[in-house]
């Protein structure tokens, strides 16, 4: 089809359909057109923390070829990004001043943080030949820091982004420092529900159940394997208990199963909750602590590196 | 079955409890010798609730001292007053905040925000003395009136306007003689006073409340003479507040406000039945809600609501289902109007019936203005650009007056402020985003317009929601409360929630603050400048009214005490109470504490008196 037919009829040419493919697909990526949303907001910063790693890398490997120290500059550069990534954590403990919101402060760790990651690539590039553990106890220690602090990151980002999601899903919102009252008040109704038991087999059937199950169920706190993973297994072991008490029950001892049931299932919804939230803020204990350490570390790795590059 | 016991009790009356217990029969007999109550017609009031009855429970007789402030600009009304003798003098410019007993809230500097952050006094609920007791002139009213007469509700402190008599002399003041009503708008309306009204000499007032300046209304006389008094004063200046009204010439204008007519719907207290009415279904809510305009009848009157709220419905299947909200300002039927006046290409001549109901929630005020009065007055002065977009596309394409010189405007007017109709709903386009999801995911749009409405959220100006997907529970935002509060969080992170965003209980600082109503010093405020409400504790008497007002609960009363820990005390060794809130970290230099300390953009203050920002930050989380 020649041009003058393609514009009679107003079809696009192979070259024109790609390029608009493309500006729509990057729209679509990047949210453009419309209010600034949180996808454009990522793929731009994405974007802008690429475009610089890209300019660092080619600096860097023009120092390299002038023989000037490149280590010094992308060293100089992750001390900046260190100290700018545990700025928030000042941030956060002064709430009165204006510095501007966490969150903004929060996007900027995030890809600072990316950022630095590149950078200790071209700061370390035996990296690239395998070696992710310096050798030495300085640089090794380091290096074991370096990578926890950002792997704990990445983490974070995912856990502060799916974990809220699962929160919501499960029975109601409980602030964690108000689980234990609620905990005790479940295992009050649990007791009380068995004293209203009235037929003698329910009270001997449910009671024993009570006394080997429950009460243990109710009381203890969960373990510290459910904390790290939490799961339904308990739940359902101690569900499929009362399901099977059904057929010695008459029917208001079924009644009471059924309400104890439930009990159940919220005191497990209780238990879920208190391992997500306490995962979340174990994450930030550990990310931020790490974090200190290595800014520590990496303070005496640089004094004596100059010492080093001085001489 | 065996009978069980009866207890005797008893049935609490309308006038249990009188606004002044000191009315005598007397009193009332004197008023009613004077205009203008002279001029009612006894026989129009119920038998239950007689006229006398009402003089003697709904009124209170009051002389003030020269100087005395009788209203205060901005405090909300629950009284209006009627001069009987002497004058009164009506202040025509804004007052500084320290003249009426209020303590401006200045920006506090860095140095200051951050030494005193630093130094935290350790105490719970700590005050400085000057915060406690007020710097005004403070005397007891009940004692001054009636010395020999002890009555503890009615210790009500009073203020004293400093230099009076020099505003007198400066012209600043109108004078209000014998016979002359003040503060009936703001009480009906329940709105502000727009003015200061301080004591002249002798000045004797009659303080009719709320309820009894309703039943007053039963005469009609009365009722014409106070809305002839709206409808000169004040009616049309709330038009021109209307921005789809700001365009009409005055003469015009004049014509709107002689056919307007002044409607109520609802009960005016609203918060009373808060509590019952959210646990309805909203089918159930919808059915008992009073029906202003019905859809499917023919458009008889352009409304505009005054103050209130209106739910807008629309018949779907075998139920109503909510497509907007609206609020004080905003319009209904001003789509099928146009498109009935100009002739919708689709509808051919035939007048376009309402595509919507209108409903009061809890309580609506409306103006109606007469489709003939709007089409003549009115229409030819509105810009096309804030016509609902299927009438300003008749008005373009239809046969009607549409010059080139119209058309040429229209590229100019996208700047006007967009105004709220009801249309917005019918014409967004559905996706599959639109159907609730399972996991909470999206949000249904009427499900969360019925889930604001049921909740009345809908009258709040500076809501927190917290996005519950992006929320980690981190409580840094109560944290980041308290550590700017002396240790003293405003809030809890605690509320309803629907799907995934979660309406803390945090003040709204209402559009319609019904805390605010009972407040008998008016330490309860709203702010002129930037619109929130505040508490002025230093004149806070602590008597909870606020607190129990408050449908949402987001008021508290705490007992205060000094910076070392000693609680303060009054000569009875009662502890000294202060209603405390949420005030948007007003005296900070950071703005308010809980929305910056929010690492992932989980929180969010927003205005819900209208859809658009909620709907822009829901887009934005994507």
């Amino acid at each position: 089809m020649s041009s003058i037919d393609r514009r009679s009829s107003g079809e696009l040419s192979a070259s024109q359909k790609i390029r608009s493919s493309a500006v729509q697909a990057l729209q679509q990526m990047s949210g453009g057109g419309r209010a600034y949303s949180f996808r454009r907001r990522r793929v731009m910063s994405m974007l802008i923390v690429l475009a610089v790693l890209a300019a660092v890398t080619v600096v860097a490997a023009w120092m390299h070829t002038a023989l000037l120290h490149s280590g010094v500059m992308t060293g100089w550069m992750l001390m900046s990004c260190l100290v700018l990534l545990i700025l928030i954590g000042v941030r956060r403990r002064i709430p009165v001043l204006p510095l501007g919101t966490m969150s903004t402060w929060t996007q900027v760790h995030i890809y600072s943080g990316a950022f630095s990651i590149g950078v200790f690539l071209l700061h370390v590039p035996a990296i690239m030949s395998g070696q992710f553990i310096a050798s030495g106890y300085l640089e090794g220690s380091l290096s074991v820091l370096f990578w926890f602090v950002s792997g704990s990151g990445v983490y974070g980002i995912i856990a502060s982004r799916r974990l809220p999601w699962r929160l919501t899903q499960v029975g109601e919102q409980v602030r964690m420092d108000q689980i234990p009252w609620h905990r005790e008040q479940l295992s009050l109704a649990v007791t009380r529900e068995i004293h209203t038991l009235t037929n003698p087999s329910a009270i001997a059937v449910i009671g024993e159940f009570h006394r080997r199950y429950l009460n243990p169920y109710f009381i203890r706190k969960p373990s510290l394997l459910y904390l790290a993973m939490p799961s339904s297994l308990r739940r359902r072991r101690v569900l499929a208990g009362l399901v099977e008490l059904n057929r010695y029950l008459e029917d208001e001892g079924c009644r009471a199963s059924g309400r104890l049931a439930a009990l159940v299932r919220r005191r497990d919804d209780l238990d879920y909750q208190y391992a997500l939230q306490l995962r979340l803020r174990v994450w930030v204990m550990l990310h931020s602590t790490a974090s200190i350490m290595l800014v520590v570390l990496a303070i005496i790795h640089g004094l004596l590196a100059m010492r080093f590059v001085e001489s | 079955m065996a009978q069980l016991d009866s207890i005797n009790v008893h049935r609490p009356r309308r006038w249990d409890e009188p606004l002044d217990p000191l009315m005598t029969d007397g009193d009332v007999d004197w008023l009613l010798a004077r205009m203008p109550f002279a001029a009612l017609d006894a026989k129009q009031f119920p038998k239950s609730i007689p006229l006398e009855g009402v003089l003697k429970n709904d009124c209170r007789l009051h002389r003030f001292s020269p100087g005395q402030v009788i209203v205060r600009e901005g405090d909300y009304a629950n009284s209006a007053f009627l001069v009987l003798d002497g004058n009164a003098e009506l202040v025509t410019r804004a007052l500084p905040p320290e003249q009426l007993g209020r303590r401006d809230i200045e920006k506090q500097s860095w140095p200051a925000t951050l030494w005193k952050f630093l130094r935290p006094s350790g105490v719970r609920e700590a005050r400085a003395p000057h915060d406690v007791t007020p710097d005004v002139e403070i005397h007891d009213r009940a004692s001054t009136e009636a010395e020999n007469h002890e009555s503890a509700g009615d210790s009500q402190p009073t203020l004293f306007l400093q230099d009076f008599a020099g505003l007198v002399r400066a012209g600043q003041t109108v004078r209000l003689v014998a016979g002359e009503l003040f503060g009936e708008v703001a009480t009906m309306l329940r709105g502000p006073h727009g003015a200061t009204v301080v004591a002249g000499e002798n000045a004797t007032l009659l303080e009719i409340r709320l309820q009894g300046l309703k039943m007053l209304q039963s005469d009609t006389a009365f009722a014409q003479r106070m809305e002839d008094h709206y409808r000169e004063h004040w009616l049309a200046i709330h038009l021109r507040e209307i921005p789809l009204l700001r365009f009409v010439p005055e003469s015009n204008l004049r014509n709107v406000v002689e056919h307007t007519q002044l409607r109520s719907f609802g009960r005016l207290q609203w918060n009373a039945d808060y509590a019952k009415t959210r646990k309805l279904s909203p089918a159930e809510q919808i059915a008992s809600e009073p029906i202003v305009a019905r859809e499917g009848h023919q458009v008889t009157d352009l409304i505009v609501v005054r103050s209130g709220f209106g739910r807008v419905c629309q018949s779907y299947g075998a139920a109503q289902r909510t497509t907007a909200y609206l609020g004080k300002g905003q319009v209904f039927g001003l789509e099928e109007i146009t498109l009935s006046i100009i002739g919708s290409p689709s509808t051919s001549t035939a007048p376009l019936p309402l595509q919507h109901s209108l409903h009061a929630v809890g309580f609506l005020d409306t103006l109606h203005i007469p489709v003939e009065c709007f089409a003549r007055e009115v229409l030819p002065h509105i810009r096309r650009s804030e016509l609902p977009p299927s009438a300003a596309d008749a008005m373009l394409h239809g046969t009607s007056t549409t010059t080139k010189r119209e058309r040429r405007g229209t590229a100019r007017t996208t700047d006007d402020p967009v105004l709220p109709t009801t249309h917005k709903l019918d014409v967004q386009t559905k996706t599959w985003d639109d159907l609730p999801s399972p996991t909470g995911t999206s949000f249904e749009p009427t499900g969360l317009l019925e889930f604001i409405v049921q909740n009345r959220y809908n009258n709040g100006k500076q809501a927190m929601i917290i996005d519950l997907h992006r929320c980690t529970r981190c409580d840094d935002c109560v944290k980041a409360c308290a550590d700017v509060h002396d240790g003293n969080p405003r809030f809890a992170r605690i509320g309803n929630h629907h799907e995934r965003l979660q309406f803390v209980q945090a003040c709204m600082h209402c559009t319609d603050p019904v805390c605010m109503i009972g407040c008998p010093t008016g330490a309860l405020h709203r702010d002129e400048a930037t619109g929130l409400v505040r508490v002025s504790e230093n004149i806070c008497i602590g008597c909870g009214v606020c607190a129990n007002g408050c449908p949402y609960d987001n008021i508290e009363m705490v007992a205060v005490a000094d910076p070392k820990g000693r609680p303060y005390v009054d000569d009875k060794n009662k502890p000294i109470t202060k209603a405390t809130k949420c005030d948007m970290c007003s005296g900070l230099p950071s703005g308010p504490a809980c929305v910056n300390a929010c690492p992932h953009d989980a929180l969010v203050r927003i205005d819900l008196s209208e859809s658009p920002p909620l709907e822009d930050w829901l887009r934005r989380r994507t």
